[in-house]
């Protein structure tokens, strides 16, 4: 360790009691390690740059942004609601921001508290993420259809009633595969609402008689109601909890029932 | 939405096509401080992924490739793997492991189920020391046709 990494080692020590390291990078920089994350655990970039005489600056070198591009697409910072909350961020703290890097200018005796203040502003400018909105286009049960159509051609009967025992179609079933010998009732699940009805109908299709081998697929089964969820497990044979990602295990299941 | 350790494996296994590797080394669009490049690929079971490269434009050991799949009906992708560069440590939550140096992300179902990001589980890596290295560990991880590796020097 040089003099001035040792210089520098203790002023932060004796702000962060000893959880710093550093490490020379140049004769002008060093990287310090903090137990500083962000929420996936990654360690805050914080490097310390000498200027001149006892001014020094602590700067990140740009890396809080690129961490952030993993969740949100920085340039959607550049205005709106995200922009001002990333200015008032940065202006809390004193921080400057440099085509991308973010830079606190900082005295040698106060080292340990600029550092504890540009990571916070770090942090805050990360938690943007938060402001991610997830536009979820409600293709469940587009998708759902469009799976079975793909994998089960000619037998896949979509919105299937029993005519003969319901006329008036109250008792529908999302999907019926292979009408005879052994029909399998395929259900999309994407409300309360849906899995209330696919209880009511699997409960119907007993009292006429009909046997059908019953499967529900969920949209996302932790959403749903628990009452709701319990009540359809008494009456059906298999679940799948969600559709999305899980297309090929739902459909080699059912193909397996179908005796393929 | 957890995505199952199962379904996890089986997005990384799904074949995918070779991608042009020159449009992504070195990345070339500016985005605050890194520069970045992306495909997207189709495997063959329909999965639609995103293979995203960035690099710091003042730290090259500052580098990330992901490998994300997009969540059919939404905007939401999902980190399958992200291979990072030696420029920070980082902390598995659950484990209270610290590594430095490169480190691979991993998405696990176990960080899911306890309410951490899908890729927050990492481990230390000595298979690749640069960008390139970086992309052609990924690329030989996730399925992608040969075709696409080798294609450059690590």
């Amino acid at each position: 360790m040089t003099t001035d990494e040792r210089e520098i080692f203790e002023r932060l020590s004796s702000a962060l009691g000893n959880q710093v390291e550093v490490y020379s990078v140049s004769d002008r920089e060093s990287r310090v390690q903090t137990p500083l994350q962000f929420s996936d655990g990654d360690h805050l970039v914080t490097r310390l740059r000498r200027l001149d005489g006892d001014r020094y600056e602590w700067t990140d070198l740009g890396h809080t942004f690129m961490h952030l591009s993993y969740t949100l697409d920085v340039d959607t910072l550049e205005s709106g609601k995200r922009a001002q909350i990333l200015e008032e961020a940065l202006d809390r703290a004193d921080v400057d921001e440099r085509e991308g890097e973010l830079v606190l200018q900082a005295d040698a005796d106060d080292l340990g508290g600029s550092l504890l203040r540009f990571a916070q502003a770090l942090i805050h400018v990360a938690d943007l993420e938060y402001l991610t909105q997830e536009r979820v286009v409600s293709t469940f049960v587009e998708d759902f259809r469009r799976v079975l159509a793909a994998s089960f051609p000619g037998r896949a009967h979509f919105d299937y009633i029993d005519e003969d025992h319901d006329p008036r179609g109250l008792y529908p079933v999302s999907c019926l595969l292979n009408e005879v010998p052994r029909p399998v009732a395929v259900f999309a699940l994407p409300s309360d609402d849906a899995v209330n009805v696919a209880t009511i109908t699997l409960q119907q299709f007993r009292n006429w008689g009909r046997h059908l081998f019953s499967t529900g697929v969920f949209e996302e089964q932790e959403q749903r109601n628990r009452k709701a969820v319990a009540r359809f497990s008494d009456v059906v044979d298999k679940q799948f909890s969600f559709l999305h990602g899980n297309e090929q295990e739902i459909v080699t299941y059912l193909q397996g029932q179908l005796g393929e | 939405m957890i995505l199952t350790g199962t379904a996890i494996n089986r997005l990384l296994e799904e074949p995918k096509p070779a991608v042009q590797v020159a449009a992504l080394v070195p990345p070339t669009r500016e985005k605050r401080g890194h520069r970045e490049n992306q495909v997207q690929v189709t495997g063959t079971q329909g999965s639609n992924f995103r293979l995203v490269v960035r690099e710091l434009v003042r730290d090259p050991l500052d580098f990330s490739v992901t490998l994300a799949y997009e969540i059919p009906g939404s905007t939401r992708i999902f980190r399958l793997r992200r291979h990072n560069g030696a420029s920070h440590s980082h902390t598995n939550k659950l484990e209270g492991t610290r590594l430095t140096g490169f480190h691979g992300h991993m998405a696990t179902e176990r960080y899911q189920t306890a309410g951490f990001k899908e890729e927050a589980y990492a481990e230390s890596t000595d298979a690749y020391e640069s960008l390139s290295g970086a992309i052609e560990r990924m690329l030989e991880a996730a399925g992608f046709e040969a075709q696409s590796q080798g294609s450059f020097g690590v």
